[in-house]
């Protein structure tokens, strides 16, 4: 018979591992992990994200900017801390290439880590590569971030993430699926990119798809969707940012479209608001793309995202998926920067070492990431989607990986540095 | 109602044009020589956002203080040119200098349309037609976007961005800041050619009374037509050198919006001042600059500009250039009188 000291005992040691596994969650990894905070000569790494402007576009910078004050804390590089500057573009290209002069050229810079921002990309595209300095980005938007030798996001992009949530319907409803229409705004090298990944896709399945793209200034959404029902399709998926998307699912609701057309969306609608902000009309009728595993996932990497960002940053720093992407860039970087001597790194060095990332594991990713010697990067392809359902984003337990025909070259890439079979 | 409330100033005087000129000149030389040596990267690049938005100004300046006419259409042609300057340079890898004058010629074309309303409008009907042919130029770019390297009219790649080529002689951004310049003071000049010539004469009949002009026998058609081209060559010139500091362009930085900024920051920088239009292309862009580079929202700039326009409009009809001049006048004066009065 078991004694009353030998159940309380066995109580008193569960409730201490309980705790201290607790304790343990809520403390961070960064780095070397040594509790220690850096003293040597910081290196400098810089980013670029719109923080005043149409909107604020900064969590991703500023998940990095957690992650490095974390890493400084904790040993920094090799005894290096990391000096982590990050500046604001206002959605403003030239603004964006005067920061980047600063970063690159007075500041030194050795990379930029955790960019968010529509204009960077395109903006900065030659100074990255006159300087040839790595941008290991959060967030990617515009194609120009996925078509640059210097620009890795790990993000999977508007257009992945498209194809992603039309695959997913396809695949709930074999056979039923056979006309797309995707409804984008007209930003050049964003909205109608965005769409053709999933038209193409459709196309290569023996079905046909149409783009709808309307200009963000003057949005008449009863009318973009009867322009898209006159196409009779399968699928709508509503490429947009979320405050363009509830206008065009509330006139979707007044026509009553819910049941007879599937609606689906990209990573930009993956928000804890947007099944709220489109009402229970639509409950378990909308599929969302997510380019990260849920923020709620509860993984060992995730817990350690959020336990950086509640030591680390601020309570009002977003806690969603683009400030995961930036903990990611961050991370990658840090890690890379602690394989290389201390007393050795520079531009050029670094940006040799990130070029030789070939692997890199994290479980918010579906597949291993990697930046890689290729033309151009967009190693974030696969990811899970999630369904509006009760008020919420529930996240679906499978990985979808996107069949971009575009993703072509960078299938064979990646079977060279042996990622793909 | 702006160009009427200024109505009582004066145009500005021939006889103190070569004094200007040669201030001009001075002060372009220190610039030239002495700024992209003494700027950090940032700054210069500033610059020379702030170089192309000078030239800008002064489009409007030539038509607002010449002319008397109001277009808020000038930074839609400043996209304009810089459109034309990147589909050129990229389709026919041409010189900078050949982009460069493509860019102006076209968007003094766009620039002629955009004036055949003044041939029977003026004040507010014109201010308003014209802002409506930035809406419609802001549509289009922002429907097409701008060229990036790849092939038909429209110019867009399907893979990597192009930038547009810099000038030979101005590959780094200090001298491409110092050649910025230099296209500047070449716009000053050729402004400066018009106004003493027979066209800025016929301008000063037009602004004080079209039917005096008329009955002097002065083509208003022409004329009109004339400043308009000028205007929309300008703007055009300052889009390419635009899109050469930059790279490239970005579709969603032209709003019919900043037209108007670019309007009022020329009456706020001096309209009738040479030095007007360099004190508007630094608060288009440096005065941002500066706020962000201590860390301050941007957008406070524009509250300031709010400001500074109702300063203009209330107390200084000639801008910071008109109290800056005021304020050397008066310290000329007292100079003037301290030695009178001396032994």
């Amino acid at each position: 018979m078991i004694s009353r000291q030998t159940i309380l005992a066995a109580v008193i040691a569960m409730l201490a591992v309980c705790i201290g596994s607790a304790a343990y969650a809520a403390d961070p990894k960064c780095g070397a992990n040594t509790g220690k905070a850096a003293t040597g000569e910081p290196i400098v790494v810089g980013g670029i994200v719109s923080i005043t402007g149409p909107d604020n576009f900064s969590s991703s910078g500023l998940a990095a900017a957690a992650y490095f004050k974390c890493l400084n804390a904790n040993g920094g590089v090799n005894g290096r801390p990391v000096k982590y500057l990050l500046e604001d573009d206002a959605w403003n290209p030239e603004q964006s290439s005067q920061v980047a002069a600063k970063l690159i050229r007075d500041q030194k810079a050795v990379a930029l880590v955790g960019n968010m921002s529509f204009v960077d990309c395109g903006a900065n595209q030659g100074i990255y590569e006159k300087e040839d300095i790595m941008v290991i980005a959060g967030v990617g938007v515009p194609r120009d971030c996925f078509f640059q030798k210097n620009y890795a996001p790990t993000n999977a992009g508007p257009r992945v993430s498209n194809t992603k949530a039309v695959m997913d319907v396809a695949r709930t409803y074999p056979g039923k699926i056979k006309r797309v229409v995707c409804i984008a705004p007209n930003i050049p090298n964003v909205g109608e990119w965005s769409c053709t990944g999933a038209v193409a896709w459709i196309r290569k399945q023996g079905g046909d798809g149409k783009i709808i793209a309307f200009d963000p200034g003057s949005l008449d959404a009863t009318s973009i969707v009867l322009e898209a029902m006159a196409f009779r399709p399968d699928v709508i998926s509503v490429g947009t940012p979320k405050g363009l998307a509830v206008p065009i699912f509330a006139a979707a609701e007044e026509q009553g479209l819910a049941d007879k057309v599937h609606f689906a969306g990209p990573a930009s609608l993956y928000n804890p608001d947007f099944p709220h902000a489109i009402g229970k009309y639509w409950d378990g009728k909308v599929t969302v793309d997510m380019e990260l595993n849920a923020a709620t996932a509860g993984t060992p990497d995730t817990q350690n995202w959020l336990a950086v960002l509640d030591k680390y940053g601020q309570a009002s720093d977003p806690r969603d998926t683009f400030s995961q992407a930036g903990y990611l860039a961050a991370r990658v970087t840090a890690e890379t920067l602690l394989k290389m001597d201390p007393a050795k790194i520079d531009r050029a060095s670094v940006t040799a070492a990130l070029r030789n990332v070939n692997r890199f594991e994290s479980d918010m990713f579906c597949s291993p990431w990697y930046i890689g010697s290729g033309p151009r990067h967009n190693a974030n392809h696969a990811g899970p989607v999630s369904q509006v359902k009760d008020g919420k984003l529930v996240p679906k337990p499978v990985c979808i990986e996107s069949e971009d025909p575009e993703l072509d070259d960078v299938h064979a890439f990646e079977k060279t540095i042996g990622i793909a079979k | 109602m702006t160009d009427q409330s200024l109505e009582g100033v004066p145009p500005i005087r021939a006889a103190r044009l070569p004094l200007r000129g040669i201030a001009l000149g001075v002060a372009a030389l220190i610039a030239l020589y002495v700024l992209p040596d003494a700027l950090s990267n940032y700054w210069l690049r500033t610059f020379i956002s702030a170089a192309a938005l000078t030239i800008a100004s002064l489009s409007v300046s030539v038509l607002f203080a010449q002319v008397g006419m109001v277009s808020l259409a000038q930074f839609g042609l400043l996209g304009v040119g810089g459109w034309f300057a990147l589909r050129i340079s990229h389709g026919l890898g041409v010189p900078f200098e050949i982009a460069l004058l493509s860019a102006g010629v076209s968007a003094a074309l766009v620039g002629l349309i955009v004036g055949l309303p003044a041939l029977r409008m003026r004040g507010l009907y014109l201010a308003i037609i014209t802002l409506m042919m930035a809406g419609a130029i802001q549509v289009l770019i922002s429907a097409f976007g701008f060229p990036d390297g790849g092939p038909g009219i429209l110019g867009k790649s399907t893979g990597a961005r192009l930038m547009m080529a810099r000038p030979l002689i101005a590959q780094g951004d200090g001298a491409y800041l110092r050649y910025a310049i230099v296209v500047t003071v070449l716009c000053y000049l050729l402004v400066l050619a018009h106004v003493r010539g027979r066209p800025g004469r016929a301008w000063a009949m037009i602004r004080r009374s079209e039917v005096c002009a008329l009955a002097g026998g002065v083509d208003i058609v022409a004329y009109k037509v004339w400043a308009f081209a000028l205007a929309g060559f300008l703007a055009g010139v300052a889009g390419a050198v635009l899109a050469g500091g930059v790279g490239q362009l970005d579709g969603s930085a032209f709003p019919a919006s900043q037209s108007i900024m670019l309007f009022a920051l020329t009456i706020v920088g001096g309209a009738y001042s040479w030095f007007g239009p360099i004190i508007a292309g630094l608060m288009l862009r440096a005065f941002p600059a500066l706020l962000n580079d201590f860390r301050v929202d941007g957008n406070i700039a524009t509250m300031v500009f709010g400001i500074g326009l109702l300063h203009a409009l209330i107390t200084a009809p000639h801008g910071i250039a008109g109290q800056l001049s005021d304020l050397a006048g008066r310290l000329r004066r007292a100079v003037g009188g301290e030695r009178k009065a001396g032994p």
